[in-house]
């Protein structure tokens, strides 16, 4: 006796099956596999600010996700229409916004305008018979994997700002100005010229313009007005500035004659009322080492004194005066910059060892100068002292050849050590470079890069004197066993010298030999 | 209706003659592996050290034996009497089974003449392995009692028969109570290896998994199994064609609803540890195949079966199901086990581990043929007709 | 009240689920053995160089290690301990990252809580109070649950022998740290990449590591609370998922993954009787009820029977006797008649 028919049975069981399936498998496949996407320089992502009294974030997750644009694909698009198809011009000079002259507005503003104009557009496209321009909401609104932009920051450096020295015909009021507070005018002042972004911020603050909005008005104007003459002209095309490859083919020039500013050649960094050494600056050598101003001016072109404050650290993370010079982690601090010049193959070898110890006793390299009694209130005019550095002495008992290291040899003979050698060769790389001559002045700086924890000068203790037996479980001193290894093939591994096999340094003794 | 003796010439059929050289291979093989080491007849090694002799002859010859608990339990606590004619030949698989069982684990061990050291030596009470030891020997001694009745029937020896007779009960609940454990436990096993078993097979709840799939094997073997003795066995059968389908219907609609039962929580599982996204994988698909063709499609044949009054689709799906059991025990075991190995490091079985397994199938059904034959399992014994 | 098939499936499995949650171990929390020693293996300084393999073989009187050290074609392929070589270091290549590659020394962990010792059914494993897991060849019975278990590949078993087989593997070298000597790999390192020393200490010593230089290590140290924490503890630069370690694996240790279990079976084993039991008593008292009523049914069928008979019985009874009566009656009046007719005829002569 059957209810339903058998078809219809089966038929209703496979759809069941089906749907089980279906709703199994649509579990799967939302998880992205492999590596990140690369989202190309040219691609801006339209994220309006947060209205936060209008459009509480709670209801972010309502929101549609934010529109991924392509500028190089619209460029390409709508080329022989010329910018003007979607970018106002002011004074006729382009602004590079879309539709509009400034960027203030609310978040509803923004949004109409965007879809009013975009959308007009695109309507009058299709009407026109183009192809694949997306009309609904989801064609431009859509989710995709966070990706890692292509997008790389311009860094104008020396070399770049002369080629713009001489295409303005040293002119430098076409770039640079400064606001007159009394008068609200923007004017040109000599020796007050700096980086744009000294002043222009993240964001417009009323007609102080972004610096995002204020380059792209004043330079890829300025690019146009050139091209359009003919003239020699950097990119218009976010790619030109912004892309990692275009970037690596701007020309650069061999030799760029100093900016002439104003700024001092020696001078001291000193403070009244310390018991500090002063400082002798040398600020011409120091602009020849740098690629630009801001490596280390990276806020404004005034002293550091004029905005770091010493003491400790001021509200809003504010780096003290003491920490803007000292700080090892920073990149425009002094010892910051030193620090990051010994991460090349050549200074490795010791420095990755030496870790923080290597700066311990090298406070005098900079501080150098008088030390100023409280009478004193005036220090002597700065003279640049030649660096000397010391010859390398000559072979003796004191500063052997060769040192045989054969305290522990058993199953390996002795290993027959070329100090000399090896001192000649670092030696030679010390007197290659200017900072590390002035660092390692005298030979006994170098000694301290293997004879660690020893001071300099003397002559140092050999490994075994310190290195016997394994330190306690918490301090991490190895035996001497460990101790030699570690620190010939560890400097080797970093300085990336090819010998380092057991048998490149010591030889086999003959037979196994039980430890 | 013993039968008369054979005459040496009618002991060479065809049959006889097979399973002695596979037997008498198995018995040289076995042979072999204890003279010369687990080595010279396996290809087991230090990342695949459970093979085919505990993949199969263990584990799924466990489950597969789960019909003598599931009859006894439906017959004797449920009061299903009209399976009752199908209960002794489950007892009787299971006991042959479980017996083969431990022969394959007697030729797996390294050093199995230690076996009963666990409990006379030094007992490890926090491992998995120690429980279904204790289980497995405890359930064997079970089911050897619960065998007992059909050969002392055989035998004439009335007293012990009233003996083991008045303990039925007892012993179907303790081997209900020792199959929940073992069944459960030999899915607990892989517990201890969350990384090493596939995440779609291995789940918190893994042992309730097998414990329910041996339900379904246990079902679909007596299905499997007693369709095949009423066919061989034709002349040693007592009831009717038509009382024997009514019996294959009623175990169709139970495997039914088991089978549907395990569907369900090995979905869950997967749901559980948000593992939908391994399912695009090909272990996968692997799990699809196990769990839509050896699951849902038997399931469905089985209610079908049991809807339209069709012995012949039960049985269909029964033999589906044993297949999908045997393939699910070899998964979690073999295939799925070491699953993050390349390949060069993963398992392939020896012929000699391969023949061994036959070997021991071979055993378990000419002992079959030898009992059955002889004493009171598909008929009842005429003075003890009608007989609790 | 009686349990149908279905719902006595059901309720066993929601049983057995709702107890699995439960630990075995209650609230107690163990920390290990105070004092007991590790090693702490940086992998930023090992160099591959294998003296650590030449040195355990040589202490464990196992052939030196195959193919020999200066030989650096072994790294093309991973190895992993067996039985004859209890410690392999492999080479894992890191050029997606630019780097170059590093070197991973492999072997048993000696786990706090070990696998191998929780999953053995003759107890063959113990943690010593000084960290080292130890083997007890003396009962083994060659289950080979152990080898099978174990989530780094520790272990290994010697199929070749017919009588003996052991399982093998690194013993972070017991007999010397009871004679206060250091293990035969800690010892032999050049690099000192293996340091040997109390756990708790080798911890803080690898933190102020990582502490020390940032960049050169990952903030973890690997071994310090995977599944329950090991006595070798890995620090390094490279993630260590591409060093052939489980990355993001639980805290709770393996046999307390599977200790929820275990704790059900005495639960099932002390249910269990009681339960069928009652399922039995109550299917034989359905079967009696019915029986009760169907006899009870027969009975009082049987009695309707018996009244109706009589019934029928006496009525047919009474009309026979009726049928009887007018049938002497009917006679009577015939022969009265005939009688009549007789006399009438003699009158007439």
């Amino acid at each position: 006796m059957t209810f339903i028919k058998q078809r219809q049975y089966l038929g209703r069981l496979s759809v069941c099956m089906a749907s089980a399936l279906i709703f199994i498998l649509a579990g799967c496949g939302n998880e992205t596999h492999g590596q990140r996407r690369t989202v190309g320089a040219s691609v801006i992502t339209l994220a309006l600010p947060d209205d936060p009294d209008v459009f509480p974030s709670s209801f972010a997750e309502l929101r549609r996700p934010a529109v991924e644009y392509n500028h190089q694909a619209h460029v390409k698009a709508l080329g022989k229409q010329g910018c003007d198809a979607c970018h106002p011009l002011e004074e006729g000079r382009l602004v590079p916004l879309f539709k509009r002259k400034t960027d203030l507005g609310t978040r509803d503003e923004l949004t109409e305008l965007y879809h009013r104009e975009c959308l007009g557009c695109h309507k009058q496209a299709v009407a026109d018979g183009k192809q694949a321009v997306p009309l609904a909401c989801a064609e431009c609104h859509f989710s995709v994997p966070e990706g890692v932009s292509a997008w790389r920051a311009i860094h104008f450096d020396y070399s770049l700002h002369y080629r713009h020295v001489k295409a303005s015909k040293e002119k430098c009021e076409v770039c640079h100005h400064i606001l007159d507070e009394q008068h609200k005018k923007l004017v040109y002042k000599k020796k007050t010229e700096s980086a744009c972004g000294d002043c222009h911020g993240q964001r417009d603050q009323g007609k102080k313009l972004s610096l995002r909005n204020a380059a792209h008005r004043d330079c890829v104007n300025c690019h146009l007005e050139r091209k359009a003459k003919g003239q020699k002209a950097g990119p218009v095309q976010c790619e030109g500035c912004h892309s990692a490859e275009k970037q690596l083919s701007i020309e650069k020039l061999p030799s760029v004659p100093r900016l002439e500013r104003g700024q001092p050649n020696l001078t001291w960094i000193h403070f009244p009322k310390t018991h500090t050494a002063a400082v002798l600056f040398d600020h011409a050598r120091h602009e020849k080492a740098s690629s630009s101003c801001s490596s280390c001016h990276h806020k404004t072109l005034k002293a550091c004194r004029e905005c770091h404050k010493p003491g400790v650290k001021g509200k809003d993370g504010a780096v003290s005066l003491e920490q803007a010079y000292h700080l090892s982690s920073s990149e425009h601090s002094c010892i910051g910059c030193h620090k990051k010049q010994t991460a090349g193959k050549t200074c490795q070898g010791c420095h990755y060892l030496l870790g923080e110890q290597a700066g311990k006793n090298a406070c005098k390299v900079c501080h150098n100068g008088p030390i100023l009694t409280p009478a004193q209130t005036k220090l002597p005019e700065p003279v640049q002292a030649s660096i000397e550095l010391d010859a390398l002495p000559a072979v003796s008992a004191d500063f052997p050849e060769k040192v045989s290291i054969a305290s522990l040899a058993k199953e390996y003979k002795a290993a027959e050590f070329p100090h000399f050698k090896i001192i000649t060769a670092l030696d030679k790389d010390v007197r290659s470079s200017k900072l590390a001559g002035a660092f390692h002045g005298t030979t006994g700086t170098l000694c301290t890069g293997c004879h660690h924890h020893s001071p300099p000068g003397m002559r140092p203790a050999a490994c075994r004197s310190c290195h016997d037996k394994e330190g306690p479980e918490m301090i991490d001193k190895p035996g001497l066993f460990s101790a030699y290894h570690r620190q010939c093939i560890g400097c080797h591994q970093k300085m990336g010298i090819k010998k380092q096999g057991c048998t490149d340094c010591h030889e086999r003794t003959l037979g196994e030999v039980a430890k | 209706m013993n039968q008369p003796a054979k005459s040496p010439a009618r002991l060479l059929t065809p049959f006889n003659v097979i399973a002695a050289v596979i037997l008498a291979g198995g018995a040289a093989i076995g042979l072999l592996r204890f003279i010369k080491g687990l080595g010279a007849t396996t290809n087991l090694s230090n990342d695949v050290p459970w093979g085919l002799w505990i993949g199969f002859d263990v584990m799924t010859g466990v489950a597969l034996a789960a019909g003598g608990f599931t009859i006894t339990t439906a017959v004797y606590l449920f009061g299903m009497k009209e399976y009752k004619p199908i209960v002794r030949p489950a007892v009787l698989t299971g006991f042959l089974g479980y017996a083969l069982v431990v022969v394959g684990l007697v030729v797996d061990l390294g050093r199995p003449w230690r076996l009963p050291y666990p409990f006379i030596v030094k007992a490890g009470p926090t491992s998995a392995l120690f429980e279904i030891a204790l289980c497995v020997m405890l359930y064997l001694t079970t089911l050897f009692i619960e065998s007992t009745p059909a050969a002392f029937e055989w035998l004439g020896w009335k007293r012990l028969r009233k003996l083991v007779g008045s303990m039925t009960i007892a012993l179907t609940i303790f081997g209900l109570l020792l199959s929940t454990l073992h069944q459960s436990t030999l899915g607990a096993m892989f517990l201890a290896t969350p990384t090493r078993l596939h995440p779609l097979w291995h789940s918190t709840y893994i042992p309730v998994h097998f414990f329910v799939s041996a339900i379904a094997a246990g079902i679909s073997m007596l299905i499997v199994e007693g369709s095949l003795s009423h066919r061989v066995f034709r002349d040693q059968v007592e009831i009717s064609h038509e009382q024997f389908d009514k019996i294959t219907i009623g175990l169709g609609k139970a495997g039914a609803v088991v089978l549907l039962t395990y569907f369900i929580i090995k979905v869950m599982a997967i749901g559980l540890e948000n593992e939908w996204h391994y399912l695009a994988t090909p272990y996968g698909a692997l799990f699809l195949v196990e769990l839509l063709g050896f699951v849902a499609l038997p399931c469905f044949g089985f209610l079908l079966g049991y809807r339209e009054r069709r012995p012949l689709l039960i049985r269909i799906s029964a033999v589906i199901t044993v297949i999908g059991i045997i393939f699910n025990r070899l998964n979690v075991s073999i295939f799925a086990y070491n699953w993050q190995l390349p390949a060069e490091r993963r398992y392939i079985p020896h012929w000699m581990e391969i023949w061994v397994t036959v070997a021991i199938v071979t055993a378990g059904v000419v002992a079959f043929r030898w009992i059955v034959k002889r004493m009171p399992i598909l008929h009842e014994h005429p003075e003890w007709r009608g007989v609790h | 009240m009686s349990v149908s098939r279905r719902g006595f499936l059901q309720g066993m499995a929601a049983g057995t689920l709702a107890a699995g949650t439960a630990g075995a171990a209650g609230f107690k929390h163990f920390e290990g053995y105070p004092g007991r020693y590790g090693l702490l293996h940086d992998v930023n300084l090992c160099v591959g160089c294998r003296s650590c393999e030449v040195a355990c073989n040589q202490v464990n009187d196992n052939p030196p290690p195959e193919p020999p050290t200066a030989d650096k074609s072994v790294f093309t392929k991973m190895r992993r301990p067996t039985s004859k070589q209890y410690t392999v270091v492999n080479r894992y290549l890191n050029e997606a990252d630019g780097k170059p590659p590093v070197y991973r020394k492999q072997q048993c962990m000696h786990c706090n809580e070990p696998c191998c010792a929780s999953v053995c059914f003759v107890h063959a494993f113990t943690k010593t109070p000084e960290g080292p897991v130890l083997y007890d060849p003396s009962v083994c019975v060659g289950c080979r649950y152990c080898v099978n278990a174990c989530p780094y590949y520790a272990l290994s078993y010697e199929y070749e022998k017919p009588f003996e087989p052991r399982v093998v593997r690194c013993t972070m070298c017991y007999p010397r740290i009871k004679k206060g000597l250091k293990p035969a790999c800690a010892e032999a390192c050049p690099m000192g990449a293996i340091k040997f020393g109390r756990r708790e200490e080798l911890i803080k010593l690898a933190r102020e590591r990582i502490r020390k230089r940032p960049a050169d290590y990952i903030d973890h140290v690997y071994g310090e609370h995977e599944f329950g924490g090991t006595s070798w503890l890995v620090i390094g630069g490279t993630s260590f998922a591409k060093l052939g370690l489980f990355e993001g694996v639980t805290h709770e240790s393996i046999p307390e993954l599977g200790s929820g279990f275990l704790s059900v079976v005495p639960l099932i084993v002390s249910v269990y009787p009681g339960l069928l039991a009652g399922i039995y008593a109550f299917s034989k008292r359905k079967e009696r009820l019915a029986r009760e009523e169907r006899e009870a049914a027969v009975s009082e069928a049987v009695s309707k029977a018996s009244e109706e008979t009589k019934q029928k019985l006496s009525a047919a009874a009474d009309k026979a006797k009726k049928d009887k009566d007018n049938a002497v009656a009917q006679a009577v009046k015939k022969a009265l008649a005939e009688a009549e007719k007789a006399s009438g005829k003699e009158v007439s002569k």
